[in-house]
C-alpha cells in the first residue's frame, strides 16, 4: 500500500460565525449573531442575492481562499482548475422546504432558480462559473470525514494530473429548526459556514510559493452495525492507519474532532496510547454528520500566527465507521513561504471575505 | 492523468446490480436484450405534479437488509446499493477474508432522503429529524467487512462518473489493487417534483433522441463494480470482463441546469478520456451516451459526438440505455459502465427501443436487432447539473490491438 498523496496549501479562506480570518478559525463554534455575514461585502458585486446561504459562504470563503493564494490562480488556465468540497447538511433545510411545498401546494410552486440546489452537489458546483474552474467539480459527503475527504481526493487528484490547483474544503448548513427537532439534537453545536484551502502538487515549481505547509490524508474505516461497538476491532483498525501516519515518527499536535459514538469514544481512548508524547486537543464534533469543523482545524493551524512549525495531526471519525486524518507538516523555508500575521484582533465582527 | 502501468492498469472483475429489471446481473443482460423494461406510476402519496412515472426496481428485488445503519434506517438505496456489492464480489471472487482490505468509493445523490419523505406519513404532516443522506458508501463498507477508506461522492447525475475516476487513481497509484466503485439513487418526491418544475420531466417514458422526447423519466436502483489491478487480477487467476482504460472530467462552468450548447467541455472529456486510454476514435465501436431524453441534452450531445468522432458517428452505434431502465441519476455512469463491460465480454450490442429519431440529432441507434461491436473499446459520457462531465472508456480484454 502506498503512501498517501501530499499536496501544497497556498491559500486559506474560513467563513463561520465570529471567524473571518484563518487564523482565528480554531476558536469555538459561536452562535450566529444577526447580520454576522453581510453579503454585499462579502460578495461585491450581482447574481448572488437569490442563492442559499450555504453556497454563498462557500463563495465567500473560496474568494477569500484564492485573493490570499496571490496572482499564481489567475495564471492556471482554466481547464486546468478544479474544486471539491465535503458537505452533509448543505440544503438540508432547504429540502424539507421543497417537500412541504410539493406535498401543500404541489411542485408546480416550487422556486425554480433554487430547485437545482435540492442536489447537494449544487453548493460546490457554484464555485465553477464564480472562478472559471473547467477541470472539474466533486462533492464528497461522507458523514463527518467528508471534509477531510476533499482534501484526500483533492491530493490524489493533483498527483494523477486531473488538475494544477484544487479550492478544497467545506461548506456546512445547519438543518431547520424542526429537522432539529429532539433533545440531543436541538441544543448541539452544528456547523455553519465554509472553509477552503487553495491546493497545488506538492513540488513548489520555479518561482511558486511554498505556501502555509503541506498535508495528506490517511483514511479508514471500522466496519459493524455499530461501528465502533467492538473496541478491539476499532483499535485495530485506527492502529493499522496511525502505523503509516507514524511511520517516520508522531506528530507534535493532534486535534481530535470526535462525537459521543461508540467509534468516537473508543478513538479518544486510544489516541494518547498511542501518541503519549503528542499534544491531544479533544475538539467536540457537530452533530448532524457536520464536516466542516476538521477542515476548520486544518486551516486554522496552517494560519498559526508566526507559521507552522511542528507537525499536527487532525483527526475525524464518523459514527458510521468513517476514520480520516490529515497530516500537516510545515513548509520549506523560502521564497514564497507563508508567514501569517499575529492576530491582532482588530478586524471587525462582521466578515469582508477575505483576509485582511 | 498519469497514465498506470501495465500491472497497474485496472480491470473490471466483478459486477452487480438491482434496477427495474429486477435483481442480478444474468435477468439485467437478457431484458436489455429483450426491450427492457417500461415506466410506470409511482405510489408515493402527495405526488402533486405532473410527471408521476418511473422505471422501478420491482418490490420482490429491493432487499429486506440492512434495515439500520449506525442508528439511522436505511431506505430502499443503501438496502440495493448493499446486495449489489455483495453480487459483485462474489462475482469476482473476492473471497470474505479479502474484503477487509477493499476500499469503498460510492456515488449518491439524494440517497437516503427517501426516508425522511416516508416519515412524513401518508397525511404529510410528519416532521422527521434530519440525518444524512450519503449513508449507502458506510452499509455497504459495513457489510462486506472493509476496513480500508470509504469514500461517497455526490456529483447528481454524473456521480458515478466521477466515482470510476476515484477508483481508477486508486489502482493506478498502487494505493489499493481492488476497488469496490458503484453507485445507487432512489425514488424521491423532491427529486422528481424538481425536474417536474424545471420543465425536464417527460410524463410518459424516457426516449431519448426521439423527435417528441419530452425530458426524462427516473429509474432506481444500484450498480457495483469490482475494479483491479491487472497484476493482481493475474496472480488470482481470473477474468476481467474489459479494463477502464481512460477516465476524463470536466466542467462546463457555466449554467447551473442547462448544458452548454457548444459542449466545449464535453468534447473535451470524451478527447481526454480517449486518449488517457490511448486509443484513437476509431477504436471505438459503441458509445453509450447520456442521452436523458431531454431535449437539449441529447442535441447537444449529438453534436459533441459528431465532433469527436466526425464521418465515423454514421457508423457508429450508440446504445440508449436509458430508455430501458430509466434516468438512474447517481447510479447512471455505472449501470453504463458494467452494460459496456457486457457488451465488451459478450461481444454484443443489444438494440435500441424503437423511436422516431430526431432529425436534429444526427447520431446512429440500431433498433433493428442486437449487434456486435465492430472495434474494441466503448466509450460512455455522464452529465450533470452544475455542467459537470465525466467521459470513460472500456477496452475489451482479448481483442486484437
Amino acid at each position: 500500500m502506498t503512501a498517501p498523496a501530499r499536496m501544497r496549501v497556498t491559500g486559506l479562506g474560513v467563513i463561520a460565525p465570529g471567524v473571518d480570518r484563518p487564523d482565528r478559525a480554531l476558536g469555538p463554534r459561536s452562535a450566529p449573531q444577526p447580520g454576522w455575514f453581510e453579503v454585499a461585502a462579502a460578495l461585491p458585486g450581482r447574481g448572488y442575492r437569490r442563492l442559499p446561504a450555504g453556497c454563498l459562504h462557500l463563495l465567500a470563503a473560496a474568494r477569500a481562499a484564492v485573493i490570499d493564494s496571490g496572482p499564481r490562480f489567475a495564471e492556471v488556465p482554466a481547464h486546468r482548475r478544479a474544486a471539491i468540497v465535503g458537505t452533509n447538511n448543505a440544503g438540508a433545510a432547504l429540502i424539507e422546504e421543497f417537500d412541504r411545498t410539493i406535498i401543500d401546494l404541489g411542485a408546480a410552486e416550487l422556486p425554480p432558480g433554487r430547485v437545482p440546489y435540492m442536489a447537494t452537489s449544487m453548493f460546490a458546483a457554484r464555485l465553477a462559473p464564480e472562478h472559471l474552474l473547467r477541470g472539474f467539480d466533486l462533492t464528497t459527503n461522507s458523514p463527518a470525514v467528508a471534509g477531510l475527504d476533499a482534501l484526500q481526493s483533492a491530493a490524489r487528484a493533483l498527483a494523477a494530473g486531473r488538475a494544477s490547483v484544487v479550492l478544497a474544503g467545506a461548506v456546512e448548513e445547519p438543518p431547520s429548526a424542526t429537522q432539529r427537532s429532539g433533545a440531543r439534537f436541538a441544543a448541539a453545536p452544528v456547523d455553519i459556514g465554509a472553509a477552503v484551502l487553495v491546493c497545488e502538487p506538492e513540488e513548489v515549481p520555479a518561482g511558486g510559493a511554498a505556501g502555509y505547509g503541506c498535508c495528506s490524508t490517511y483514511s479508514a474505516f471500522v466496519p459493524g452495525a455499530g461501528a465502533g461497538a467492538d473496541p478491539d476491532r476499532a483499535r485495530a483498525v485506527l492502529a493499522g492507519l496511525w502505523s503509516r501516519l507514524a511511520d517516520d515518527g508522531p506528530p507534535r499536535r493532534i486535534d481530535a474532532v470526535l462525537d459521543d459514538s461508540a467509534l468516537g469514544a473508543a478513538v479518544a481512548a486510544w489516541l494518547p496510547a498511542c501518541a503519549p508524547d503528542s499534544e491531544i486537543t479533544a475538539v467536540p464534533a457537530a452533530i448532524g454528520g457536520g464536516c466542516l469543523t476538521p477542515v476548520r482545524r486544518v486551516a486554522g493551524r496552517l494560519a498559526t500566527p508566526g507559521g507552522l512549525t511542528d507537525r499536527v495531526a487532525v483527526v475525524a471519525a464518523s459514527a458510521h465507521g468513517h476514520l480520516s486524518i490529515t497530516d500537516l507538516t510545515p513548509a520549506a523555508a523560502g521564497p514564497g513561504h507563508r508567514t501569517p500575521p499575529v492576530d491582532d484582533r482588530t478586524t471587525p465582527a462582521t466578515t469582508k471575505g477575505h483576509r485582511s | 492523468m498519469t497514465p498506470g502501468s501495465d500491472e497497474h492498469r485496472a480491470v473490471m472483475t466483478g459486477l452487480g446490480a438491482v434496477s427495474c429489471l429486477g435483481a442480478g446481473l444474468g435477468g439485467y443482460w437478457n431484458a436489455l436484450l429483450a426491450g427492457g423494461a417500461a415506466p410506470r406510476e409511482v405510489d408515493l402519496p402527495h405526488l402533486n405534479m405532473r410527471a408521476r412515472r418511473m422505471y422501478r426496481v420491482p418490490e420482490a428485488a429491493v432487499p429486506e437488509h440492512p434495515r439500520r445503519h449506525a442508528g439511522v434506517p436505511l431506505g430502499a438505496v443503501p438496502r440495493m446499493a448493499v446486495a449489489a456489492a455483495l453480487e459483485a464480489l462474489d462475482d469476482a471472487g473476492i473471497e470474505h477474508r479479502d474484503r477487509a482490505d477493499v476500499p469503498v468509493v460510492l456515488g449518491c445523490e439524494m440517497g437516503n432522503a427517501s426516508v425522511q419523505e416516508e416519515r412524513r406519513g401518508a397525511d404529510g404532516a410528519g416532521h422527521p429529524q434530519w440525518t444524512p443522506l450519503a449513508v449507502a458508501a458506510a452499509a455497504v463498507g459495513s457489510a462486506i467487512g472493509s476496513r480500508r477508506g470509504n469514500i461517497s461522492v455526490g456529483n447528481a447525475c454524473s456521480a458515478g462518473g466521477y466515482a470510476l475516476g476515484i477508483a481508477s487513481d486508486l489502482i493506478r497509484s498502487g494505493e489499493a489493487s481492488v476497488v469496490l466503485v458503484g453507485a445507487a439513487d432512489g425514488v424521491t418526491r423532491v427529486g422528481m417534483g424538481g425536474f417536474d418544475r424545471l420543465g425536464a420531466a417527460d410524463p410518459h417514458s424516457c426516449r431519448p433522441f426521439a423527435r417528441d422526447r419530452a425530458g426524462t423519466v427516473f429509474g432506481d436502483g444500484a450498480a457495483m463494480v469490482v475494479l483491479e489491478s491487472a497484476a493482481h487480477a493475474r496472480l488470482r487467476g481470473v477474468r476481467a470482463y474489459a479494463e477502464l482504460a481512460g477516465v476524463a472530467w470536466s466542467c462546463d462552468a457555466r449554467h447551473p441546469t442547462a448544458p452548454d450548447p457548444d459542449a466545449t467541455q464535453l468534447v473535451r472529456a470524451m478527447r481526454e478520456a480517449l486518449a488517457d486510454a490511448d486509443l484513437a476514435p476509431d477504436r471505438v465501436g459503441c458509445v453509450l451516451p447520456h442521452a436523458t431524453g431531454t431535449p437539449l441534452n441529447d442535441a447537444v450531445e449529438s453534436r459533441a459526438l459528431r465532433r469527436v468522432f466526425g464521418q465515423v458517428t454514421d457508423r457508429l452505434p450508440l446504445f440508449a440505455l436509458k430508455a430501458m431502465i430509466g434516468h438512474t441519476s447517481a447510479a447512471a455512469g455505472i449501470f453504463a459502465c458494467l452494460t459496456s463491460a457486457l457488451i465488451l465480454s459478450r461481444a454484443r450490442i443489444p438494440a435500441n427501443a424503437p423511436v422516431e429519431q430526431d432529425p436534429d440529432c444526427e447520431v446512429w441507434l440500431p433498433r433493428e436487432a442486437a449487434l456486435r461491436p465492430a472495434r474494441p473499446a466503448v466509450l460512455v459520457n455522464t452529465c450533470a447539473f452544475g455542467g459537470n462531465n465525466s467521459s470513460f472508456v472500456l477496452a475489451g480484454r482479448g481483442w486484437p490491438a
